[in-house]
């Protein structure tokens, strides 16, 4: 039997000929993605009775470290992870060094071609599955094995059954990798991709833009999987030429690889889709949420801050204000993303709107930048709607593609976005 | 490690615990770095799940979860929190995947029971037997059930004590020449 796109690359990284689901391997990593809390990896090696900490990187050109996550700083912790990130960037020789002003990791990895097609990668994040779009097998690990990676560069893993998502249909003019996972893990369980790799597959992909594909592999990790992969396809190939990409071998399951189960979305008529607190697959329909009083949007993350999210945000909100009672915060997912925005003048838009322009960052979908007091309702465009994501235990978090958080802004409640994308296109 | 743990049983019979749950961001963030007792964390863990847990919490207990138990993101005081306490095992009907692959680095075994939180109440005695693999609630013997033994490359962890002191094995079975250095 032939092999799925994990099967290949995790053999490729024990370096055996074939491996099939179930299989433990030791791997060769292709690279290992650490931010500030690099800082529990090191205390953890002084408990275990390494006094200095690791002794050393395997390959220091292959480990990328980024001050990232609660940054710029607000609190003398995360201020004092960034003095301890850029000792350790020093102590280890890290080339691949990226200080506060960076964004969001997971999109400084493909902004800067770190993570690339047939790769194996390991980041100390949970949507560290987001490089799939660029047929990467990445995946989050802790700080613990992180220390494992670091000195060895290798790592066990579990050969995974795959499963294949297969796109039919066209994709809309605006974005809709949003509403492809939280369809998935609404209709099949937050566990349908549990320990296996999901291959997003058929026609509908070559409609797919790149800052799509983007969000469903970030999102992978919703639904539970370890891969959330694509193939490599002429607008891959042409995203990583635009990045400057080093020469890379993607690649692509047999024909008669073997899948544990087939799932079909068809992107022609996939609707706009809203996940209720506090759970991303706690779908549902519009008809029941509309019309609820929202405090806050926002739409940013390694999720949805991308361009293309901003811009569909900025196309609804052109000539438009957001509603009194209501505050929008947009946030890039890097300053990459965030100058091709300012090239096509998208944040002037979000302000006259009346919105707030954040600089790029995770803070947008951790509670730092947007704190909800109890009581509190939130839609959004980023990674989670989980209970106390954003703060209080007591606030709401509804989550949705960007045009539903532009349009709910403008309406001051949770509106469906088909009102004005029907106008727009 | 031992290979037969014994123990009460504290169940959340719950699905989808997200380490959200587990390990609140906005309590999460106080720990001081190099604080091991997670002190501003420990009595809010799972507190929207239940609350009270760390006054509930014995060392030696079994915890006994709902499906994909530990889902979302990587942090790791969501697996921490269960050494701190002093927690021998976790029984879950699945674990999510980063979270179950943390607490195999950090020693504390995870074993897949699918359905764990119909088997054991609150408070009952249960049995793990690592050389026979098999679990079992001895409230009256009610039942004994079969699980999956653990393949060598995570009993190797396991033994070690976690993926910390493995490292440390390893760089001292490593020839000076070899190990991983700082390059000049």
């Amino acid at each position: 039997m032939g092999m799925t796109i994990a099967e290949k690359i995790l053999s490729r990284a024990a370096g055996l000929a074939s491996t099939k689901p179930g299989d433990y391997l030791d791997c060769a990593l292709d690279g290992l993605m650490a931010q500030e809390s690099f800082i529990e990896t090191h205390n953890a090696a002084i408990d275990a009775g390494m006094p200095d900490g690791l002794p050393g990187a395997w390959d220091p050109d292959k480990i990328f470290m980024m001050i990232e996550h609660y940054q710029p700083a607000s609190t003398l912790r995360a201020g004092l992870r960034g003095v301890k990130l850029r000792e350790f960037a020093k102590r280890y020789k890290i080339k691949n060094f990226h200080d506060t002003t960076c964004g969001v990791c997971h999109q400084m990895m493909v902004d800067n071609a770190y993570a690339l097609p047939g790769q194996l990668i390991v980041g100390t994040d949970s949507h560290t599955t987001m490089y799939g779009a660029l047929n990467c097998a990445s995946t989050g690990i802790g700080e613990t094995d992180a220390g494992y990676a670091m000195s060895f560069g290798e790592l066990w893993f579990r050969v995974p059954s795959s499963v294949r998502v297969e796109l039919v249909g066209k994709a809309p003019n605006w974005p809709i990798g949003k509403d492809v996972m939280l369809h998935l893990g609404g209709t099949y369980g937050l566990d349908f991709g549990l320990y296996k790799s999901v291959e997003f597959t058929g026609p509908g992909v070559e409609s797919l833009s790149m800052d799509s594909r983007f969000t469903i592999a970030d999102h992978g990790v919703e639904v539970g999987t370890k891969f959330a992969l694509f193939e490599c396809d002429e607008r891959t190939h042409e995203y990583l030429r635009k990045t400057n990409a080093k020469p890379y071998e993607s690649v692509k399951a047999d024909r008669d690889a073997g899948y544990a189960a087939s799932y079909t979305v068809n992107l022609s008529n996939l609707a706009p889709q809203i996940a209720a607190p506090h759970s991303f697959g706690n779908l549902k329909d519009f008809r029941e949420v509309e019309g609820i009083h929202i405090d806050q949007a926002c739409i940013g993350s390694c999720a949805n801050g991308r361009f293309e999210d901003v811009e569909i945000a900025a196309k609804i909100l052109k000539g438009r204000k957001i509603k009194s009672g209501t505050r929008l915060l947009v946030s890039c997912a890097s300053w990459g993303e965030y100058r091709k925005c300012l090239d096509a003048k998208l944040p002037e838009i979000i302000i006259d709107a009346g919105g707030q322009f954040l600089d790029p960052g995770c803070g947008i979908c951790n509670y730092s930048r947007t704190y909800l007091t109890p009581g509190e309702v939130c839609v959004t465009a980023t990674s989670r709607n989980h209970q106390g994501r954003m703060g209080s235990k007591e606030a709401l978090i509804y989550l949705a593609n960007p045009a539903t958080v532009a349009w709910s802004a403008v309406r001051g409640e949770i509106a469906d976005p088909r009102e004005v994308l029907c106008e727009l296109y | 490690m031992q290979s037969l743990i014994k123990g009460r049983v504290v169940r959340i019979a719950v699905d989808d615990v997200n380490t959200d749950l587990i390990a609140p961001s906005q309590y999460r963030v106080q720990i001081v770095d190099g604080d091991k007792n997670l002190t501003p964390l420990r009595p809010h863990v799972m507190e929207a799940v239940r609350p009270g847990l760390d006054d509930h919490v014995r060392p030696g207990d079994i915890f006994v979860v709902g499906k994909n138990y530990g889902c979302g993101s990587h942090r790791e005081p969501a697996v921490q929190i269960f050494k701190v306490w002093g927690v021998q095992a976790i029984i879950a009907e699945s674990a999510g995947r980063i979270w179950f692959r943390n607490a195999i680095a950090a020693g504390l075994p995870v074993f897949e029971l699918n359905d764990a939180t119909t088997l054991f109440d609150d408070g009952d005695p249960c049995e793990i037997d690592m050389t026979r693999w098999t679990v079992s609630n001895t409230m009256n013997g009610r039942f004994e059930r079969s699980i999956p033994a653990y393949p060598a490359a995570v009993m190797r962890i396991l033994e070690a004590g976690g993926i910390m002191p493995l490292i440390k094995q390893r760089l001292e079975l490593t020839p000076a020449a070899s190990q991983p250095a700082i390059a000049n």
